[in-house]
């Protein structure tokens, strides 16, 4: 592959796939190796990429790959690093107040969101993994069945569930009160 | 809530804005320019090694095969896994060279290796499984055109299924689906490279171990014989469709007839949950028990005939690997998933099945009953009940 291919590929996917691999890694330094795993491994297997062939479900397929052969050696920080995540996602938050209502909607909306971001974290992988290709990724069902090579049936009850769960974690833990 | 509503909290929630540092970026293109300046390299180096292998072209296809072919520590480094190209260099490693046509299809066995720690697998229950068999598998157009690369649209039409089998375990139910196994695919020069893994076979050495390929996503109980008796495993030579059987040569003194039972023991624990967790449903011999949301429940598909709501009914067709698809939709929810119509009837077996699928949504549950008639057409009843 090219330079100017690679700098094109970066500059039209690289946000979207780094954002995957953030939500996929919950944490910052875990998501830039695997980011940058991503695109070396793409380097690696891929003398060229057919700019009209989904190259984005492509890389995104490369990173779901990397992150499942590299999970168990980031196990152990997981655990160190959820109180860091939290910290980080309220940063984060924070600089999204952009369009204030009230300080107190505000601050009800930012927990919410944290809500929901640990309700997803929480899923088993199975599901978590869909719903980021999906919500943080935007890739559509067809799509998403292709990079995990499932059927779309599949992927449209695993979708499912998820939402079921989240639901019923927002629920216990007492979401919009 | 509604799922509307949950549906766009979820987009405002997960769509996040985070930007990649330039640093990050910038390694990755000066990568790029680095392999740019290697790849002019090689080429150079290229017609030399041509020119030493023109002489050995006379001589037989297994020696052909190992110069057109990668070595399997080669397709170990392309997947990223420096230890198992080492391990596919070692004195434990069995290299093959086999090579097997069928149709417009060249396979090739390369070689198998087992150990433990060589890879990090992760089982989809999130356990991690470090004893394993690894297997590379090319295979290539007997025209000599090239396999579809994995980023073209093309690639994963024509599927294959590629596994170890057992002398003595049924193949339908000890494969590489069920024994935590995995695959990854490159396309190289036009051939496509399988390294599938999955747990040690090695532990059964003192029989004999196969490995199979197919062109299906799932093995076809129909293209291999499985004799009871013998436990020995043979294609189908009524089968119109791929079925290779290549025997590994594994060392016999490498079984474990105590570990090979302690993991058939640990297997059959486990098959439970997976098999509820894809949408499978748990096969009922003479019992009405089966499993609805994880939990075992009495079963009584007349209770729920005679009772619940009838909704909605489908005649199916199971696709060429057993497996029936349903799907439900009302205002409030929707559900779909497979089923196998081996776990839901005997063979023969008329009228119907003990087993069901079932599933909750906010305000009722609802339930799929499955009838098979003389013909064999199956036909998926849709019960709803309010909660």
């Amino acid at each position: 592959m090219k330079v100017t291919e690679v700098n094109d590929l970066v500059n039209t996917y690289g946000i979207d796939i780094y954002n995957f691999c953030r939500q996929l890694t919950r944490d910052k330094e875990e998501a830039d190796e695997l980011y940058q795993g991503t695109f070396l491994k793409a380097l690696e297997i891929c003398e060229k990429i057919d700019n009209e062939k989904n190259p984005k479900s492509f890389l995104l397929s490369i990173a779901i790959k990397l992150w499942k052969n590299r999970k168990r050696k980031y196990a152990w920080r997981e655990r160190i690093a959820s109180m860091e995540n939290y910290q980080e996602e309220l940063d984060y938050s924070e600089n999204q107040l952009m369009n204030t209502k009230s300080p107190e909607e505000e601050v009800l909306k930012k927990e919410n969101q944290e809500l929901i971001i640990r309700a997803v974290a929480s899923l088993k992988r199975d599901y978590r993994v869909p719903m980021y290709l999906y919500y943080t990724a935007e890739v559509s069902l067809k799509e998403i069945s292709h990079i995990l090579k499932l059927p779309e049936g599949t992927v449209k009850s695993r979708l499912y569930k998820a939402r079921k769960e989240v639901k019923k974690y927002l629920e216990v833990n007492g979401y919009g009160r | 809530m509604e799922d509307k509503e949950l549906d766009i909290l979820l987009k405002s929630a997960l769509s996040t804005n985070y930007v990649p540092d330039q640093e990050l970026n910038k390694k990755i293109l000066n990568k790029a320019k680095e392999r740019e300046n290697m790849n002019i390299k090689r080429f150079r180096r290229l017609p030399v090694v041509v020119a030493a292998c023109l002489l050995l072209i006379c001589s037989s296809v297994t020696v052909f095969a190992t110069w057109k072919y990668l070595a399997p520590k080669d397709v170990a480094i392309e997947y990223g896994n420096q230890q198992l190209a080492k391990a596919f260099e070692s004195g434990d490693a069995i290299t093959m060279n086999e090579t097997q046509s069928y149709g417009e299809y060249n396979v090739t066995v390369l070689g198998v290796v087992s150990g433990s720690n060589l890879s990090e697998f992760c089982s989809n229950e999130d356990k991690v499984r470090s004893d394993r068999t690894y297997a590379v598998v090319a295979i290539s157009k007997t025209d000599g055109t090239p396999m579809p690369k994995t980023s073209d649209d093309e690639y994963g039409k024509e599927p294959f299924f590629i596994s170890p089998l057992i002398q003595g375990l049924d193949p339908n139910k000890y494969n590489i689906v069920t024994m935590n196994g995995g695959y990854y695919d490159i396309v190289k020069d036009g051939i496509l490279y399988r390294l599938s893994d999955c747990d040690n076979v090695e532990l059964f050495a003192d029989r004999e171990i196969y490995l199979c390929v197919g062109n299906s996503t799932f093995y076809d109980r129909n293209a291999y014989v499985f004799n009871e008796e013998t436990g020995k495993i043979t294609p189908n030579g009524n089968f119109k469709g791929m079925n290779l059987l290549f025997t590994l040569p594994l060392n016999a003194k490498k079984a474990d007839k105590e570990a090979a039972q302690k993991y058939l023991d640990d297997i059959a624990l486990s098959w439970g949950d997976s098999a509820q967790a894809e949408g499978a449903v748990e096969k009922v011999k003479d019992e009405t028990v089966a499993e609805e949301n994880g939990k075992l429940v009495e079963l009584d598909v007349n209770e729920i005939i005679n009772k619940w709501t009838l909704v909605s009914e489908q005649k199916v067709k199971p696709d060429k690997d057993g497996r029936i698809y349903y799907s439900y939709k009302n205002q409030n929810s929707s559900m779909d998933g497979y089923v196998w119509e081996d776990g839901l009837f005997e063979e023969g077996e008329v009228g119907y099945s003990k087993a069901y699928s079932g599933g909750e949504g906010d305000n009722t549950k609802y339930s799929f009953i499955y009838y098979r008639d003389e013909n064999g057409e199956i036909t998926v009843y849709v019960y709803e009940l309010d909660k």
